[in-house]
């Protein structure tokens, strides 16, 4: 078979991979490249996936490059084709259709794949996972050749939240099941929940927590029900299975690079082959605010690391100082934003404010005169900021009762805060 | 254009002509061209021998630079043009499959006799045309999303059937499942993108036809039947099209890119529309990638297009494609490269062979061939121009031997479009063709001008050479009983 060779190669075509693409590009005008991944379609933005199915957003508005992205910055595209194999000894990787592409350096941006539990039935036709539009586009066409009243959703995270709140919208009669006492458990505390499950049950959505679903049942090859852990049975004929993703770690193991559950990385994202680094959901970095390595899927650390390698790629040396989680999600026309932790550690002081109609809410959670988590539900206007203090552990002593405030503003801050946020980091007065 | 070839020309046998390598010219082989005497002595006066020679000096080239008998002047290769370069150290060129990227035909055979439909032609050429959109800039019926774009792109006609325009069978009955691998909708610029979305569906312009055709000859009784052609009189469909707009602005992307790339790589070139990057390369890999996308387009684009055919004739007969029997005979690729195994000097080798105006020719027991045709031989189809007749042939060992298995597409054009227009308003071409009995419907003002039948090479002399040289032998002939066109 044939060998093509190119100075980069990515593998994968979402986040990561193009922000990788385009900072490789900027530093180095010459080097080839070459992008490999599944999936055959254009990059396109995963979180709107779901709006797609419930017709709020047309499909055009998935792209967020244009077409030609790929030929203007000369990377040649391998779209459709899955890689089989990879020789870290030879530089090289496989391609499914056997065509092998030696690189001077790699890029692991793989992502994850939907975790599909292994219960009775999850066979059956009109049981799905919701990451990818082939996910989305299977569904719609499901749902539009066959009878469909009732929809199962199995898990109440992001993605969860999101697929039960498109059924709804579609009129569909809907239920999301969780095995947690809460929704949405890793993205906001325990109000936060309270208020986004009113949200979805205001929307139609039936949610029930603390739930294991033990089976489902189906007549014809076709899924008829959903048989939860209190021996209830809900009449579903379509299940979206949304309980979490898993790295796609199988090609670095083999290759036997360091992972753990996801790809394990340097503070430059390099793996444990030098001429190899991983970004986005694959890859297992630092985060800062807990001191340990873990995945963090979510999209802005995926962009951020994918830019980050790309330019370590390239020859420039930059540290890659950790992403911080963030969680921006609208419930159902509820708007919640979350930044770093989500539930306080011990020895936290605890700020909170709730309004009279108790549609807004904030509550940040400080160690040391610093803010290490933040939740907004319903009126989300002055995160930005509060984002801000975050990633920069600013010291918030001086002000501290003015941060859970609705008006706090920019002028709230100290003034060499102020300049900070203006002239950029560097600067420190 | 430049002028006629000045180079040696030796003549071999009654159907071929050789044009010993001169390595003056830089030829780093032969180059040959198959025909006959009449047939050369146009040739004589085109500069199409010419970029026969220039082909022989492209890096890489394996075999001969051959030219079939429809050989004319085209962009730097012949139309009518093959030649095969080593996938590790050869090139691939877009001036080598031509704008059209997969222009090809489709047969479609029926189990109606002319004298059931002879009263109907002019309604069902005028239901062909209702759903069909004729002509250069047209849009088609079927509404494409970007990530439907990306599938047709990738898969061909199988897409097609998915969305139910069509039968798994079609895609069975095509040149390589209609679909070539590599296909690639990150290689496609932003215009060719915006081009093929809206035309799925549509014929164009230019030779593009549609022909309501009757069996006319058969010459080998067992294959025709094979094929599923069974009696004279027999009513066929035939359709000529390719990757419209897509493939045009693809070719037009790569020759930019090609001209670059040829520099960086120092591969000299005779003429600058040669314009052509290694295989392997990068740039090679985009056009290869690009190039696949659009053939796979035009495969989808007939299926399509053959789906309206079955649509239009159940309308006017009232009853169903199936009990009409409009079954795809087959479906051929003439203006394409592909990576293929051949045998060269008794070893097997990675090929990129170029097509431009040159239909695949392979015998029985080529893996390539479906079932049903594996021991048949492919069918190859070659269209006539419009208003004479069209061949049905099929594959041969000989062609594989020393063509690459590849034979002729066509008539070939003697007369330019321009000249053909000054020399027969198109009225009277319609007249012509009408007092033949045949029923036109064209949408253009010079279509018919342009394509008149004496601005081509004698069909019939043209498939003559290639059974008479072995590169491909006569199964049926079919005539033209309603034609539309762009």
């Amino acid at each position: 078979m044939s060998e093509h060779t190119y100075d980069y190669v990515i593998l994968g075509n979402s986040t990561a991979a193009i922000a990788a693409m385009e900072a490789i590009r900027e530093k180095d005008a010459q080097g080839s490249m070459a992008i490999v991944s599944d999936q055959m379609a254009h990059c396109y933005c995963s979180p709107l996936i779901t709006y797609v199915l419930c017709g709020k957003v047309p499909e055009e508005r998935l792209n967020y490059r244009p077409r030609d992205v790929y030929r203007q910055l000369q990377v040649t595209t391998y779209l459709g084709r899955a890689a089989t194999r990879l020789d870290p000894a030879a530089h090289t990787v496989t391609l499914a259709d056997g065509v092998e592409l030696r690189y001077g350096k790699l890029l692991l941006a793989t992502g994850g794949t939907p975790i599909v539990p292994d219960l009775p039935g999850v066979d059956l036709q009109g049981v799905f996972t919701f990451t990818r539009y082939e996910d989305m586009a299977r569904v719609r066409e499901f749902i539009n050749s066959h009878k469909v009243r009732q929809a199962v959703v199995v898990g109440a995270g992001m993605i969860g939240v999101k697929v039960a709140e498109a059924f709804a919208t579609l009129g569909l009669e809907t239920t999301v099941v969780e095995l947690r006492d809460r929704v949405l458990a890793l993205a906001l505390d325990e109000t936060g929940s309270e208020m986004a499950e009113q949200a979805l049950e205001d929307h139609r959505v039936r949610v029930i927590t603390s739930s294991a679903v033990t089976s489902l049942g189906g007549s014809n090859g076709l899924v008829q029900s959903v048989t939860l852990d209190s021996g209830s049975r809900l009449p579903a004929q379509v299940v979206v299975m949304a309980v979490g993703v898993r790295p796609n770690i199988k090609l670095a193991q083999q290759a036997g690079l360091g992972v753990n559950r996801g790809v394990l990385v340097d503070d430059h994202l390099r793996t444990s082959d030098p001429y190899i680094y991983a970004a986005g959901d694959v890859a297992e970095a630092y985060d800062p605010l807990t001191g340990e390595p873990r995945p963090l899927a979510i999209w802005p650390a995926a962009y951020l690391q994918g830019e980050i390698a790309g330019r370590n790629m390239a020859g420039t040396d930059v540290t890659y100082e950790g992403s911080i989680a963030m969680n921006s999600i609208q419930v159902c026309g509820l708007p919640t934003i979350s930044v770093g932790l989500v539930e306080p550690p011990g020895r936290a002081e605890v700020l909170e404010y709730r309004s009279a109609d108790g549609k807004s809410y904030r509550r940040m959670f400080l160690v040391n005169d610093r803010i290490v988590g933040a939740v907004f539900v319903g009126d989300v206007d002055r995160a930005g900021i509060i984002t801000g203090l975050i990633r920069s552990q600013m010291d918030v002593s001086s002000f501290k009762e003015k941060l859970i405030q609705r008006d706090l503003g920019l002028l709230s801050l100290p003034k060499q805060y102020r300049k900070h946020i203006v002239m950029g980091p560097g600067i420190e007065v | 254009m430049a002028g006629p070839y000045q180079g040696e020309l030796q003549k071999l046998d009654d159907y071929r002509w050789l044009l010993p390598r001169d390595e003056s010219l830089g030829m780093r082989t032969d180059g040959i061209v198959y025909a006959d005497e009449a047939l050369m002595a146009d040739l004589r006066t085109d500069a199409a021998l010419g970029q026969v020679a220039n082909v022989a000096c492209l890096p890489g080239i394996v075999g001969r630079s051959m030219a079939m008998p429809d050989c004319h002047y085209g962009y730097g290769f012949p139309i009518g043009g093959v030649a095969a370069f080593d996938v590790d150290t050869g090139i691939i060129s877009p001036g080598g499959v031509g704008y059209d990227i997969n222009c090809g035909v489709r047969l479609v055979r029926s189990d109606l006799e002319i004298a059931e439909v002879q009263g109907r032609l002019k309604d069902i050429a005028a239901a062909i045309h209702n759903l069909i959109p004729t002509g250069a800039g047209e849009k088609g019926a079927v509404r494409l999303s970007d990530h439907e774009v990306a599938e047709v792109l990738a898969k061909g006609p199988a897409w097609a059937v998915k969305r139910g325009y069509g039968v798994p069978e079609d895609v069975e009955h095509t040149e390589d499942r209609g679909c070539l691998p590599g296909a690639d909708v990150g290689a496609l610029s932003q215009r060719a993108y915006q081009r093929g979305a809206p035309q799925l569906g549509t014929l164009g312009g230019g030779n593009h036809f549609l022909e309501i055709q009757v069996v006319d000859a058969i010459y080998d009784d067992k294959l025709a039947a094979a094929f599923g052609i069974t009696a004279p009189d027999q009513v066929c469909l035939m359709i000529h099209c390719g990757s419209r707009g897509l493939g045009h602005q693809v070719c037009e992307d790569a020759l930019d890119e090609m001209a670059q790339a040829a520099r960086r790589y120092g591969i000299s070139l005779p003429d600058r529309q040669l314009a052509c990057a290694p295989v392997n390369s990068p740039e090679g890999q985009r056009y290869l990638s690009a190039m696949a996308a659009a053939a796979n387009y035009a495969w989808a684009n007939r299926q399509v297009i053959m789906h309206f055919v079955r649509e239009a004739m159940e309308s006017v007969l009232g009853q169903g494609w199936q009990k009409l029997g409009l079954h795809l005979v087959w479906d051929v690729a003439h203006n394409v490269a592909k990576i293929e195994e051949h045998r060269v000097g008794g070893v097997s080798k990675r090929l990129c062979v170029h097509r431009k105006g040159a239909t695949r020719s392979f015998p029985p027991g080529r893996p390539e061939l479906p079932a049903a045709y594996r021991e048949t031989g492919q069918p190859v189809l070659v269209p006539g121009d419009m208003g004479s007749a069209s061949y049905l042939l099929v594959g041969t060992q000989q062609a594989l031997e020393e063509t690459f298995g590849s034979t002729c597409h066509g008539a070939g054009r003697v007369l330019s479009r321009t000249a053909a227009i000054k020399k027969h308003p198109s009225q009277a071409v319609r007249k012509a063709l009408e007092a033949q009995g045949i029923v036109v419907r064209a949408t253009g003002r010079d279509t018919l001008a342009e394509e008149a039948p004496d601005a081509y090479k004698d069909i019939d002399r043209v498939v003559e050479v290639c059974h008479g040289a072995g590169l491909s032998s006569k199964v049926a002939r079919l005539r033209p009983v309603a034609v539309i066109k762009g």
